[in-house]
């Protein structure tokens, strides 16, 4: 792979160089939240938008039922189809292995939101009131402030299950580096060559594949349902958005 | 706390297809009205179309910039594109295109005016290489995600451009119609215009279809969306009224004895604007079958 149209040389496995990642471990989450809280609170996220999401998923036929717990955020790629895509170069590929966002030069096009695999991006609303930054495409961040510091993201610091595990995966005293070298861990959607940098262990396969996977429960149902009439019901200027 | 998906919204809705549209269908009526400069005797039938398809296109260019501007959430930072060029990104190169199309389409009218031939010719030959790059970019926007299967596909842009010059042709048809200079030499033109447009159109469709049906899971998951959600549009807009119907309208008295009735200028007329409908619906149903199957992951 190359680095056309990326600002920094893709960083995973390059020996002096940082490439920050994330494991999830799914046998530890339990779907309580906190992480969507936490990043809702460190970055003032707009109610309807999310950073991160967990996406539950009940499957099964009742005694036989699971519930899933499937937490997202951007992958933060080592071959970002966002940061090619970008006609401005407001999205940027960090050295570190960071994907982010310039807010002062994105046009609101939203070619990011289509390039990226992972719905992992969304369009800050016009009427934020306590931020001044409003109208351009947001997505995490990896909280890079924070790492900055010393600190892991808020999403991993409160974490009440250690679910979520932040590190240098090119440290190979790391504890990511360890869990990925030595547990069974996937990534999501790794035929699209993005190379996303956030593993997941012992995902449900339902929750990861590309799927035809229609709610189950009927408030579930109720609910896709009113998202797409929402979607459908007004297509003009920013009506999908 | 039920099954629960929270799901960041489809980027784009029915602006940017209005807009892929009308800049596609502008450019393709620049294409036929520079034709008798670029190309000579051979586009001599739209010798009258010259100054009135310049300033259709024009008028439409004036009215789908700000359409393209204000879809943009920051609209006042529509030069950055331009400023922070990337050529990575076909919309950076559509921003550069767009403008110099409108340059050469004012280069065009100036040389007419001014009675200097040879800057109305390079106008007509830069003018109809941008036209061709405008419903090009478009297409190629779609193509560059790959994380949208539906849309990376080569095809998309050839599709784009096909779906223009049908299009263009039935806005050439309907102005030549309405200043009653659409001649049978004109009419028999545009009809092997929309007979070329329309036939491979249909090829391109069809070949979509079967990539479509022997797709991966994301493919399918968009097949479903056509044929249930978009089933009209696609199959009966798209497909019968777009694609079918003009096809043998404009084909027919080629071949069928009886179709002599299409020949009319009237008629060609008609078949462009069922050619016209069919690529606004099929657009329109790429378009959103394209992003709606990510949704649901």
């Amino acid at each position: 792979m190359t680095n056309i149209g990326l600002q920094a040389e893709p960083s995973f496995g390059v020996p002096g160089k940082k490439r920050w990642a994330m494991v999830v471990d799914l046998r530890r989450c339990i779907g309580c939240m906190a992480c969507v809280a936490a990043c809702k609170a460190e970055f003032d996220v707009p109610l309807g938008v999310w950073r991160t999401t967990v996406r539950v998923k009940n499957t099964g036929t009742y005694p036989n039922t699971r519930r899933n717990f499937m937490p997202r955020l951007c992958n933060h790629c080592d071959q970002p189809p966002c940061v090619r895509n970008c006609p401005t170069a407001a999205t940027y590929k960090h050295e570190d292995g960071y994907v982010l966002q310039r807010y002062e030069r994105c046009i609101g096009c939203r070619a990011c939101i289509a390039a990226c695999p992972y719905n992992a991006r969304f369009m800050l609303p016009r009427n934020r009131s306590r931020v001044g930054i409003n109208s351009v495409v947001d997505k995490c961040t990896f909280c890079d402030h924070r790492v900055a510091q010393g600190l892991v993201p808020a999403c991993v610091q409160t974490c009440i299950g250690r679910s979520r595990i932040f590190g240098d995966i090119n440290d190979p005293n790391s504890e990511v580096a360890r869990i990925v070298a030595t547990e069974k861990t996937v990534t999501l959607k790794p035929g699209k060559g993005t190379k996303p940098q956030v593993y997941y262990i012992k995902p449900d396969r339902g929750s990861t594949d590309q799927a035809q996977s229609a709610p189950v429960s009927a408030a579930a149902r109720a609910d896709a349902m009113a998202f797409y009439r929402h979607n459908n019901g007004s297509r003009f200027f920013g009506g999908t958005l | 706390m039920f099954e629960y998906m929270p799901m960041n919204v489809a980027p784009w809705g029915e602006e940017i297809i209005i807009y892929f549209f009308l800049i596609g269908t502008a450019a393709m009526t620049f294409a036929v009205a520079a034709g008798p400069k670029v190309f000579g005797a051979v586009a001599a039938p739209f010798k009258s179309f010259q100054i009135p398809g310049a300033i259709v296109t024009l008028v439409l260019l004036a009215a789908v910039v700000p359409l393209l501007i204000f879809d943009l959430s920051q609209p006042w930072r529509f030069l950055n594109p331009i400023l922070y060029f990337r050529w990575t990104s076909p919309l950076s190169w559509g921003s550069v295109f767009l403008p110099l199309f409108g340059l050469s389409i004012l280069g065009f009218i100036y040389g007419h005016y001014t009675d200097r031939p040879g800057t109305q010719r390079l106008s007509a030959v830069l003018g109809s290489l941008l036209a061709l790059s405008m419903p090009l970019y478009t297409g190629l926007d779609l193509m560059a995600n790959n994380a949208r299967e539906l849309w990376a596909n080569p095809t998309i842009p050839v599709l784009f451009v096909v779906l223009s010059i049908t299009s263009g042709a039935a806005l050439v048809a309907l102005i030549m119609l309405v200043m009653g200079r659409f001649t049978d030499e004109a009419a028999r033109a545009t009809r092997f215009i929309l007979a070329f447009s329309v036939g491979i159109t249909f090829w391109l469709v069809l070949g979509l279809v079967m990539t479509v049906v022997y797709g991966s899971e994301e493919l399918n998951t968009a097949w479903a969306f056509i044929n249930t959600e978009f089933a009209i549009e696609f199959w009966l807009l798209g497909f019968v009224v777009g694609v079918l119907v003009p096809g043998l309208l404009a084909i027919g008295p080629m071949v069928l004895p009886g179709m002599d009735f299409a020949r009319k200028p009237v008629v060609v007329t008609v078949t462009g604007i069922l050619g016209a409908i069919g690529a606004y619906t099929l657009r329109e149903v790429l378009i959103y079958a394209g992003q709606l199957p990510q949704l649901y992951y």
